[in-house]
């Protein structure tokens, strides 16, 4: 893995190598596989989207990503440093240039801080500006973010849905972070408000450069947001790869089928995928999709795919892909994607 | 020409003085579907929730006509209203799993209906609800009666609810965002369940969706809603992909879709509902707008088969 | 209350923002007649019992043997008791007793109270446990009683009724504060703020502490009135106050043995006790329905 690193002319800033977490269920006797075998980078300035339903574990991914959850197997690296053995100085680093957008935004802000507050914090906390400027820099990011500079001393308790996620976000850029993380920062918005703030999150990846990693369930987010896609089902990335060939040439069942599902001006209503998610407590024998999977044969019973390359840069969990027609058994199930 | 199952003629709907539902009017014939869109506060739920019965006097004030099939809601009884419901008119909401009584079965849950409205015994009880899951598309019915909604999953839990409005085979379905809590692949099966079950009873519906493209998908005709008015109305697939109404000329451009190139998003806020400008209540956000529109309250016009409320649509 | 947590911002909105603070505790609050009413009665007694010495007609301790025992009269608004001494003025007197005592034992025992409780609900762990067990133990027993053992133990005297009632408090604080944090600690913003390596010690006074307070202090205003019972009934059992000292409790223990001769005795400061835990409780009552995000109509 680490020759891998080394021949990379620039270090991801998150590798993330055969993550594994499980929690145990039913009082210890069984567990519950959130996470398995998680194959993963992110590259400085790149947009990722992570995409599942629910049990995917795209939202226990990303906790493990910022190590609020250590992993029961394999290893997290920020640039060359592994996340689980951090010095003070390292996991301040980290706070610095990771940032993180919760989903529950109101939640995440203390309600008892005004916006000025908030978003002074974390300039304070990494020394990023002198007291004095504090005040402009939260204007600044006020302006960022298109919120009125008169919303300073308010509480998130007086703002609306949207205002309290664009504060989020403002105080997410307040510490200048090399990577965002967005948990559904735009799901349950109403249409207009949820176009402002994907716009805003689009531009402002454009501009400052940032790395983001945007967890949603909603595949036309992500083609919006994203340059590249990661497919999640039941705890594993069923399909990886830049964004608009994913969705216009879909390889995993799963991600057709997702696809196929999500309501279009100019396609009639079609059940894509029949049945319900299995429980991750309760994992089929085999390739985990099966149970859904129109197209599964016989030894998709037996065996469980895991992640290969096939192609430029796409990679895929499936015994038997849909449509391509030489799979190319190059690159062994270790290249990292 | 039967009449139409649901006729609203100018209700207006007022909770503490301010205008919920202002001047709507709006007929669904039969065996149609309707689709309810807008974003929130556009007065979607309460007039499905209206249509209903289920919001009344004395807590809020009720003008104007309000018509499913030959009976005016915002004149009749309670008594009236209790025998409607459940039996001609079944209603299924957002949150399966907090409009499920955590303390009934499954087939308490069926029972109830199936009792009340059309007296049926125990045994027969039994088996038209072993039927209705089985309709529902719910495997192993007979097992599934003894459950509790929390030993369900999402979709159901969705499903149960379904099969509870469409009991006792009601002519008018009200479904208030019946999918928004289920994820997008069960979604797709639960809506083409729902409007199958539909179809097949003859019934008309009433969805309440904030998805536009799924309106277009499930409803046969669409009434846009902003502020508690109706600003557009017609054939789903018109009005959506061919949108007058400045309104929803901005809510399609601001719709996400696969090939999108840039979002939109219309400019400005919905105001306050007790603080309405005077004449078109859109106005103030729309590009277009003149001196008239900002004084006078615009007319619904009918432009081929949509109708509009514009002055410039 | 809306303890707003200590700016970092200072600017010359520094000033705008304490007006907009208050104006903002202060605006539910004038909109709800319960807070209001309470508000009234208790700052009557509290101006009673500040100028007391200037209101009171006679000296509280002031005997006069001739003039005992007689009935509300001009000369004696609410009567004597059976030393002469004027009621209006002992009952005057006797507010400054009860609301200091409640005022002080309630402030002790919340500040103990709340060390322990954050002490455990942070920590956690064994600490946690056995801070807890401790807790358990000094509720087992009924307040009075407790009261009343403690100062059988410390002997008589307002001060030591002040410290037997605060260590009958610091149980019910300590429990309903780890609570609270508890609950605090859950919360998103939390994690985001250890996500964003805001050292510890920032963590419990920013982000911790402020979200406590509000409930706290609204408890502890409604525990003073508990307080002003239970130091009345001290004193009427002969446990708390010494005599001649002016106390309410005191003078309804006089007063029940004339209870059919002389009702004013005990009648008197009976009603102004039962006034100001009235005032108190509505005052309480009030603030925390006026002060509930839900009932605020805010976003919760």
């Amino acid at each position: 893995m680490i020759e891998a690193h080394i021949t990379h002319p620039e270090l991801p800033l998150f590798s993330l190598l055969d993550i594994e977490k499980s929690f145990p269920i039913d009082q210890g006797r069984r567990r519950l596989r959130a996470l398995d075998g998680i194959r993963l980078t992110v590259r400085a300035g790149e947009s990722l989207a992570l995409v599942g339903e629910s049990g995917s574990g795209k939202s226990t991914l990303v906790r493990v990503m910022l190590g609020l959850e250590t992993p029961s197997n394999g290893r997290i690296l920020y640039g060359a440093h592994e996340l689980a053995v951090f010095d003070i100085d390292q996991r301040r680093r980290f706070a610095r240039e990771v940032a993180y957008i919760y989903q529950d935004a109101r939640g995440s802000l203390n309600p008892r801080m005004s916006v000025a507050d908030l978003l002074a914090e974390p300039v304070r906390l990494h020394g990023l500006r002198e007291s004095t400027e504090i005040p402009n820099r939260v204007d600044e990011l006020l302006s960022m973010v298109g919120l009125p500079r008169d919303v300073r001393f308010k509480y998130p308790s007086e703002l609306s849905g949207g205002q309290v996620r664009r504060v989020a976000v403002a105080r997410a850029l307040a510490c200048e972070p090399k990577v965002i993380v967005a948990d559904e920062s735009v799901a349950g918005l109403d249409v207009s408000v949820q176009a402002q703030l994907l716009n805003l999150l689009r531009d402002l990846q454009r501009t400052q450069g940032l790395a983001m990693v945007f967890v949603t369930h909603d595949l036309s987010v992500a083609a919006y947001l994203c340059q590249r896609l990661a497919v999640m089902y039941l705890g594993r990335i069923v399909e990886k790869g830049p964004t608009r060939e994913v969705l216009e040439q879909p390889l995993h069942p799963y991600t057709r089928g997702l696809m196929k599902a999500f309501p279009r001006f100019d396609a009639p209503l079609a059940v894509s995928l029949q049945g319900e998610i299995p429980s991750p407590a309760n994992l089929p024998v085999g390739c985990r999709f099966r149970s859904r999977c129109e197209y599964a044969q016989a030894d998709c019973a037996q065996v469980d795919p895991t992640q290969r390359q096939v192609g430029d840069s796409r990679y895929l969990a499936c015994l038997h892909p849909l449509g391509y027609q030489a799979v190319q058994s190059g690159a062994p199930a270790g290249a990292l994607g | 020409m039967k009449a139409p199952m649901l006729h609203v003629k100018n209700l207006t709907l007022r909770r503490k003085g301010v205008a919920v539902l202002d001047d709507v009017s709006i007929s669904l014939p039969t065996g149609q579907t309707l689709a309810l869109i807008g974003e929130s506060g556009a007065g979607k739920s309460t007039l499905a929730f209206a249509a209903m019965g289920l919001v009344r006097p004395p807590e809020v004030e009720l003008q104007g006509r309000l018509m499913v099939g030959d009976t005016d809601i915002v004149t009749a009884q309670e008594r009236t209203l209790r025998q409607l419901r459940g039996a001609r008119m079944g209603m299924i909401f957002q949150d399966a799993s907090a409009a499920l009584n955590p303390c009934f079965t499954v087939l308490e849950h069926l029972a109830e209906p199936l009792r009340r409205h059309q007296h049926l015994r125990k045994d027969e009880c039994m088996n038209r609800a072993v039927e209705l899951l089985a309709s529902v598309g719910i495997a192993d019915p007979e097992a599934r009666l003894k459950a509790y909604p929390h030993e369900l999953s999402g979709g159901m839990q969705q499903r149960v609810m379904i099969a509870i409005a469409l009991a006792c085979e009601p002519q008018l379905l009200i479904a208030d965002e019946p999918t928004s809590a289920l994820d997008v692949t069960i979604q797709a099966q639960i809506m083409s369940l729902l409007l199958g079950r539909v179809r097949a009873l003859g019934a008309s519906a009433i969805f309440v969706l904030h998805d536009l493209a799924l309106a277009t998908q499930v409803a046969d005709r669409v009434a846009v809603m902003y502020a508690g008015q109706i600003v557009e109305e017609g054939p789903a697939a018109e009005v959506l992909n061919h949108p007058r109404h400045p309104y929803t000329r901005g809510l399609r451009a601001s719709a996400i879709e696969f090939d999108a190139e840039r979002l939109s998003p219309i400019a400005g806020v919905v105001p306050s509902l007790s603080a309405m400008p005077p004449g078109c209540r859109f106005a103030p956000r729309c590009a277009q707008a003149t001196t008239q529109c900002s004084t006078h309250k615009p007319s619904f016009a009918a432009i081929g088969n949509v109708g509009v409320s514009c002055w410039n649509p | 209350m809306t303890i707003a947590t200590p700016s970092l911002i200072s600017e010359s909105g520094y000033w705008h923002r304490f007006q907009g603070s208050f104006a903002r505790f202060w605006r539910p609050v004038r909109r709800q007649r319960k807070a209001l009413a309470g508000l009234g009665i208790v700052c009557l007694f509290v101006l009673v019992a500040v100028f007391a010495p200037a209101l009171a007609p006679y000296s509280p301790t002031e005997q006069n043997f001739a003039d005992a025992m007689q009935g509300p009269s001009w000369k004696h608004w609410m009567g004597t008791d059976s030393y002469g001494q004027d009621i209006l003025s002992r009952t005057f007197y006797g507010a400054r007793s009860a609301l200091w005592i409640g005022f002080a034992s309630v402030s002790l025992g919340l500040l103990v109270g709340v060390a322990v409780g954050l002490l455990a609900g942070l920590r956690g762990g064994r600490i946690e446990w056995a801070l807890m067990r401790a807790v358990d133990g000094l509720l087992a027993f009924p307040e009075l009683i407790m009261a009343m053992a403690f100062m059988a133990v410390l002997g008589l005297g307002m001060n030591n009724v002040i410290l037997a009632l605060a260590l009958s408090f610091v149980g019910p604080f300590a429990r309903t504060v780890r609570a609270d944090v508890l609950q605090v600690k859950a919360r998103p913003f939390i994690e985001a703020a250890r996500l964003m390596d805001v050292p510890e010690r920032e963590i419990i006074l920013r982000h911790v502490l402020p979200n406590i307070a509000s409930p706290i202090l609204i408890q502890a205003g409604m525990r003073i009135s508990i307080a002003i019972l239970l130091a009345s009934g001290l004193s009427f059992l002969g446990l708390g106050v010494v005599p001649p000292t002016p106390d309410w409790g005191l003078m309804i223990a006089e007063g029940r043995g004339f209870i059919s001769m002389a009702p004013w005795m005990a009648g008197m400061p009976g009603l102004a006790l039962a006034t100001l835990l009235i005032g108190l409780n509505l005052l309480a009552e009030g603030l925390r329905d006026a002060l509930d995000p839900r009932t605020r109509g805010e976003h919760s």
